[in-house]
């Protein structure tokens, strides 16, 4: 029942101003996005907006290329994986952020966060070092362990609030029961956490899909993901083809997006 | 806080996952950058100060980094420019709206880097849009050349990191008691002193978060410099990826990262120190 | 100090009628307080008059001049929140300040009458400190003197005792009342609390979804309400339904109810079915032949200052009453009762 009305004077002209500022921020955010979409069903040969005519050729062009497939592959088989790990790892880091408490609990958080905080460019070039050492330089095993570590806060952070809902009272309420600790976890805490575990996953697979930087630096022998061959083809060919694959990105970024929304709701994600 | 509960032992694979391929990696770096240069290997056995003394001492390597400290702030104080009234709006919106309004947001925010730098080159073609609604409103007479200029590399990134300055000025935004606006213009404020004496100060707890990780990332942004930048100017980060991956200089490339991060962390606590007073009374 | 008129006050939400025609008068000096549940219009009422919401239909005027037209940062009242709304960035002589900087006075005025307010409120001391770090009853006080130094021409105060405990209530709400006194200023109150209304108002306007049921001194509220929800709403209150009712005209009534035939004072005009109200403490325990209601009692409690007895008469209704401390009773034992019939009163069973 809080609505405000005339606690100012001189509402409207402000209002309008302030209307068509919005409507201008809001195209600056989304016409890059728009731009790709068009782009990419032109029938020239240009990368263009507006786009030339409406053709898919520029799909079936994308699909021919074995780089850029083989670079889409690469990348939904990366992002798999490092979805399924961070959640796995985030899960179990959760649950034990949530004994830990007073000070030590804020530097944990900061820890669990430490990837996302740092620029992304250090830790790519401290992990080339480490892995030379380690002597997994270069392949793919390495690729993915940098995947993992810099997708596993979006899975922690999604996975901890989700975690911190739930109240303690339950699990002392299932023990009571009879319950033991895993069928606890398996019947009450995981089902509870569900939205928020699979959030975490698509968060953390869609950061992999997109990662740049480190990929570059930790590219194994003979392996591309989608960005990289998308860099590369940019650099040498820019055709069409190219807006193309972004479309597939962007489009998959919206799914997720969409995920988010019906799993837990967006203004409660972000 | 007991230590011994067992359940603390699910930490370990997080933590050993951070500390093993993010601390040590990086601990490792700052010993890399005293490291002699390589000939056959891409670095040697002993140590050395000599990169730091060529750095120091290039007025080169002095204007890329003063290049990418000044870029990162401008791009921050944009994105602090173009993200406050989204917040705003957004802060005000309620159900379906606000879904749409968080869509809006969340979509760029979850597409790749790359990606959303495509679109600014697609934009900033010749005869692209960007090109044709300046000739519209009269404001050129003929098409600028905008790919690989400065400009469009703030640009873009300003564009890139709108979302992580947006979400946080929202949720403090939305944290400011409706009640506070009222009883300051019972007092006799108008919507401008409302706005200059509580609303802008009591959202600074999102302010300084969102505009601290935006200057971090911003400064050691590589994707958007080399895709946009061109060769003609040098950032830092392309700088030292050129380094590592094309001259195989690792440890005078760790040195320029060492070197750029510690003007960061400069630049941070300095923002950090002038902005105390106001953080510890703004705070929630 | 002025005098304050709402007419006809109206306001709607979408599909939800909050005000449905709300008039109020408060003369000069007077400290008026809207009572009433949840609900019932008494903020909307309070948050038209500040400005904050927009009428959709009647008057308010200040010595006689529509103010629908001026906006809240104009209108030069003092609000007083519920939260108190203190600004979490501002030191306390910052908050209370705050409304004086805006209009420009020089820096030692605001500082001296600053200084003067907060002695007035009894906050010496804490001029430094941020509202985060001062108790719930200071928090309440600088909002108070926040609204004060401005020397409003009214005061609107919006639940502000609810946040705070027992034992502090009782301390600010005379504080509120002194202050009120002292200065003349006009002013609005809101509350639920049917015992804050009685003890600080000059008037009472009970509210009931969105009307005034009744607007009047708070003795007469309280003594000589229109309708049950008045009654019932203004403390512990007994009621019997009536028999017969013959008027006699002048407000007087004799009426038969459970069993028993009265000569009693009532709202003027009752027409229809008709209630008597008995207060608890206008009934008194006799002997079973004595009283003008005989019935059994049914509960009895020991409360330390007096005991409190639960009598059902004969016909069935039951009869709330208070008797002093040592009287001995026990349930199941037949009583007396007697009435002080002074303090009966007849009222229609719905407002007419």
């Amino acid at each position: 029942m809080s609505e405000m009305t005339n606690t100012f004077s001189n509402q409207k002209p402000v209002n309008v101003g302030f209307g068509i500022l919005i409507v201008l921020l809001y195209i600056f955010l989304m016409a890059p996005l728009v731009m790709i979409i068009g782009a990419s069903f032109t029938n020239g040969m240009m990368i263009e907006f507006p786009p030339q005519g409406f053709s898919w050729r520029w799909y079936i062009e994308f699909f021919e290329r074995k780089d850029l497939v083989d670079g889409l592959l690469m990348s939904l088989r990366i992002g798999a994986i490092t979805a399924v790990v961070t959640m796995t790892v985030a899960m179990m880091a959760a649950m034990a952020g949530q004994v830990i408490s007073g000070k030590l609990s804020g530097w944990f958080q900061l820890g669990m966060t430490l990837p996302l905080l740092v620029p992304e460019l250090l830790t790519a070039v401290g992990l080339l070092f480490f892995l030379y050492k380690i002597q997994m330089a270069k392949t793919v095993m390495g690729l993915q362990m940098g995947h993992i570590l810099m997708s596993f806060p979006y899975a922690y952070v999604s996975i901890a609030a989700a975690i911190r809902q739930v109240p303690a009272s339950l699990e002392e309420a299932s023990a009571s029961l009879g319950a033991t600790g895993w069928q606890t976890f398996r019947l009450v805490i995981l089902p509870l956490v569900m939205p928020g575990l699979a959030m975490g996953g698509i968060f953390s697979f869609i950061n992999s899909f997109d990662l740049y930087t480190i990929s570059l630096l930790l590219k194994p022998l003979g392996g591309n993901t989608l960005p990289l061959a998308l860099f590369d083809f940019l650099t040498y060919e820019f055709k069409p083809t190219a807006a193309a694959a972004a479309t597939l990105s962007i489009l998959l970024s919206i799914g997720g997006v969409a995920l988010v929304q019906k799993l837990v709701g967006l203004q409660r994600a972000f | 806080m007991s230590l011994r509960n067992p359940k603390l032992l699910l930490a370990i694979p997080a933590v050993a996952l951070i500390f093993v391929f993010m601390i040590l990696p990086i601990t490792n770096m700052i010993e890399m950058s005293f490291r002699t240069p390589g000939h056959s290997e891409p670095f040697g056995d002993d140590y050395t100060t000599m990169h730091y003394d060529r750095i120091l001492s290039d007025g080169y390597y002095w204007g890329v980094l003063g290049r990418s400290l000044l870029t990162a702030g401008a791009v921050t104080l944009l994105c602090l420019i173009v993200s406050y009234p989204i917040a705003w709006h957004m802060s005000k919106a309620k159900g379906l709206k606000a879904v749409f309004l968080y869509a809006c947001i969340a979509s760029p925010l979850m597409t790749g880097v790359l990606v959303r730098n495509f679109g600014w080159m697609i934009a900033a073609a010749l005869n692209g849009p960007l090109n044709e609604t300046l000739l519209a409103l009269g404001m050129i007479e003929r098409p600028l050349r905008l790919l690989f200029t400065q400009g469009l590399v703030i640009l873009a990134l300003v564009h890139v990191f709108v979302p992580f300055m947006v979400l946080p000025i929202n949720n403090a935004l939305r944290n400011i008691s409706p009640t506070l606006i009222e009883a300051s213009s019972s007092m006799g404020a108008t919507r401008r002193e409302v706005f200059r004496d509580i609303i802008l100060p009591l959202s600074f707890p999102g302010i300084y978060p969102g505009m601290i990780l935006v200057y971090v990332l911003a400064v050691a942004a590589y994707v958007t410099p080399a895709l946009l930048g061109g060769q003609m100017v040098s950032y830092m980060p392309t700088l030292i990826i050129g380094e590592l991956t094309g001259t195989f200089q690792w440890p005078f490339g760790s040195a320029l990262a060492i070197v750029l991060s510690v003007s960061t962390i400069l630049v941070v606590g300095l923002f950090t120190a002038l902005t105390s007073r106001l953080m510890e009374r703004s705070k929630a | 100090m002025a005098t304050v008129e709402v007419r006809d006050l109206r306001k709607r939400y979408q599909d939800f009628l909050a005000l449905d025609g709300v008039s109020l008068k408060a003369e000069s000096g007077q400290l008026v307080t809207l009572l009433g549940p949840s609900g019932c219009g008494k903020s909307t009422t309070l948050r038209c008059l500040a400005g904050f919401l927009e009428a959709n239909g009647g008057e308010i005027t200040v010595d006689g001049e529509s103010i629908l037209g001026t906006p809240a940062n104009r209108r030069g009242f003092g609000v007083v929140f519920q939260n108190y709304a203190l600004f979490p960035h501002m030191t306390v002589a910052e908050n209370i300040g705050y409304g004086l900087k805006l209009q420009k006075l020089p820096k030692a005025e605001i500082e001296t009458r600053v200084h003067d307010v907060m002695k007035l409120v009894r906050l010496d001391g804490l001029r430094d400190r941020l509202p985060r770090a001062i108790s719930g009853g200071q928090q309440q006080r600088v909002a108070l003197a926040r609204a004060l130094v401005l020397k409003p021409k009214l005061l609107l105060l919006d639940e502000p005792l609810a946040n705070l405990d027992a034992r502090l209530r009782d301390e600010v709400r005379w504080l509120i009342r002194d202050l009120q006194q002292q200065s003349g200023i006009t002013a609005f109150y809101v509350t639920h609390d049917q015992s804050e209304a009685m003890a600080m108002s000059d008037m009472v306007a009970v509210m009931k979804a969105g009307r005034v049921a009744q607007f009047a001194t708070p003795r007469e509220i309280y003594q000589k309400p229109v309708e049950r929800y008045v009654a019932d709403f203004t403390g512990e209150a007994n009621f019997i339904p009536c028999q017969s009712v013959i008027s006699m005209g002048d407000g007087r009534y004799e009426i038969k109810a459970a069993g028993a035939k009265l000569e009693l004072s009532g709202v003027p005009g009752i027409a229809g079915p008709a209630e008597l109200l008995l207060r608890p403490e206008a009934l008194e325990l006799t002997s079973p032949s004595a009283g003008t209601f005989a019935g059994k009692v049914t509960k009895s409690a020991f409360l330390g200052a007096a005991l409190h007895c639960e009598i059902t008469l004969q016909d069935g209704s039951v009869l709330k009453l208070t008797a002093p401390p040592n009287h001995q009773v026990a349930p199941g034992e037949e009583v007396g009762i007697a009435i002080d019939h002074s303090h009966a009163w007849l009222m229609p069973e719905v407002a007419p």
